[in-house]
């Protein structure tokens, strides 16, 4: 039987950070089941089960960490709006995830996890297909990169520090005789997983692969890149963990990103992903997507949100592609403009051909977020398509 | 009014608590990412300290422009803040 635990916030939330104190508000305790949080700082909390008395200033305690983490001395970003073509006409307004599920073009598995249909599919493949022009306006290298990463690479670049609520681990059983039988001969599952004995599993040393673009940079590490720059592309299952605030095609745990991912100096980095965003910006005015470019920050978490934000805003490391959702008068960031300075290239020794480490950047797009936003724009009848996609469609 | 010298000895003693370095590590001429420990996250420990402890009014701009010693020494004396 849930319950709702009424929490006020013991300083003042800048609105900036409303919308990302609630997400985080998901990783305090495994019995929240929803979290919102008003601009006045009035939090609620549903929980899956009634507390303990002793357990609810625990709980409360770990909201206002939470709130004094993100929203004490914040800086207020100044965002950047690059474009602005969130006003286009479109001919639907629905949200079209109750419409996939019904055609059983979306079979959801579990929480973030979907079996996705033709329609859906065809739809990636078509931006897939931009994506790839994309790339070849950059003679990008095509790879294909492994869906694991080792545990140690994630910490050589401070993954541990800045996302770990988002990380996915991968085990498998220990090579043990009697353990394999064990499991082989009681494994089971219940209402909260799999019933085994934690000690059947090896240590973590590989996850899930967060990102596409790291696979590229540790390719490169510790050797010089022996080339004044370099273009890559890739396409990978990424793997982000987002608790309750996993949903539909908006939020999933498994998804696509397709990457062009550039390496070189500051200047050529820099240019090459200005010049990456005119291209798509022509792009998707062919489509007809109604979306806006703006400045945006990683979901770093709560520790090192203000800081990582703060800079990240400053130097205006990020910009998202941001779709319009007309059903709920939102927007879903469906791509991003990345510049790393040359974080990768200090941390990792990629050196360029004068010695000095290599700066990177990457322009990232989720494929299932793409078709998701184009069906919430354009919706399910092919005449309401522009000619472009509905003319690839049909041929 | 404050030296030249007392500045960067303030500064670099600002930096080197921020960073949790030694002094000695931090000359008067460092700058963002010449040490290990001066990454986004240490300059930010920097801005934040330069904020608590001399009263700068740290926006995004400032974050930009005090990417070293030297830069930051030149911004407190325009500014005519004192330590």
């Amino acid at each position: 039987m849930s319950i709702t635990l009424p929490v006020m916030a013991n300083l003042p939330l800048p609105a900036h950070l409303v919308g990302e104190i609630q997400s985080k508000l998901a990783y305090v305790d495994e019995r929240i089941l929803s979290a919102t949080v008003s601009p006045a700082g009035e939090i609620r909390l549903v929980l899956k089960q009634p507390l303990q008395p002793q357990e609810e200033p625990v709980l409360v305690d770990k909201v206002q960490r939470v709130v004094e983490l993100m929203a004490k001395g914040a800086l207020k970003p100044k965002t950047q709006l690059l474009e602005d073509f969130s006003q286009r006409p479109l001919p639907y307004d629905q949200d079209p995830y109750p419409e996939l599920l019904a055609r059983r073009e979306l079979h959801q598995e579990a929480n973030g996890i979907y079996v996705i249909g033709p329609l859906l599919t065809r739809l990636i493949d078509y931006f897939e297909g931009i994506f790839l022009r994309l790339a070849a306006e950059f003679d990008a290298q095509p790879y294909r990169f492994p869906t694991l990463i080792p545990a140690r690479y994630l910490e050589r670049v401070n993954y541990f520090r800045a996302f770990p609520h988002s990380l996915s681990f991968v085990t498998h059983l220990r090579s043990d005789l009697d353990v394999i039988d064990a499991f082989a001969g009681q494994a089971s599952c219940d209402e909260h997983g799999l019933n085994v004995p934690p000690d059947s599993f090896s240590a973590v040393q590989t996850l899930l692969s967060p990102a596409v673009c790291y696979h590229l940079y540790f390719a490169l590490a510790d050797k010089p890149l022996g080339r004044e720059h370099l273009a890559v592309t890739a396409v990978g299952n990424c793997f982000r963990y987002e608790s309750i605030n996993l949903s539909s095609l908006e939020r999933l745990w498994d998804f696509t990103m397709r990457e062009v991912i550039f390496v070189g100096s500051k200047e050529h980095v820099l240019a090459q992903r200005e010049q990456a965003r005119l291209w798509m910006s022509q792009a998707l005015a062919e489509i007809g997507l109604a979306y806006h470019v703006e400045s945006a920050t990683d979901p770093f978490f709560i520790g090192e949100f203000r800081k990582q934000a703060a800079f990240q805003s400053a130097f205006q490391l990020k910009f998202e592609i941001r779709a319009r959702l007309p059903f709920k008068n939102s927007t879903l960031a469906v791509g991003s403009y990345n510049y790393h300075q040359d974080f990768f290239g200090r941390n990792l020794q990629i050196t360029l051909p004068d010695g000095s480490p290599a700066h990177t950047g990457c322009v990232a797009f989720g494929l299932e977020r793409m078709a998701f936003a184009f069906l919430a724009q354009f919706g399910f009848d092919l005449a309401d398509w522009p000619a472009p996609v509905r003319q690839a469609m049909q041929g | 009014m404050e030296t030249q010298e007392s500045y960067d000895q303030a500064i670099c003693r600002l930096v080197a608590l921020a960073l949790q370095v030694p002094e000695e590590q931090v000359s008067a001429q460092l700058a963002f990412g010449e040490i290990p420990q001066w990454t986004s996250l240490g300059h930010m420990e920097i801005m934040f300290q330069l904020e608590s402890e001399l009263g700068v009014e740290i926006s995004e701009e400032t974050i930009t422009q005090l990417i070293s010693i030297p830069a930051m020494v030149a911004y407190l004396q325009e500014n005519g803040v004192q330590h």
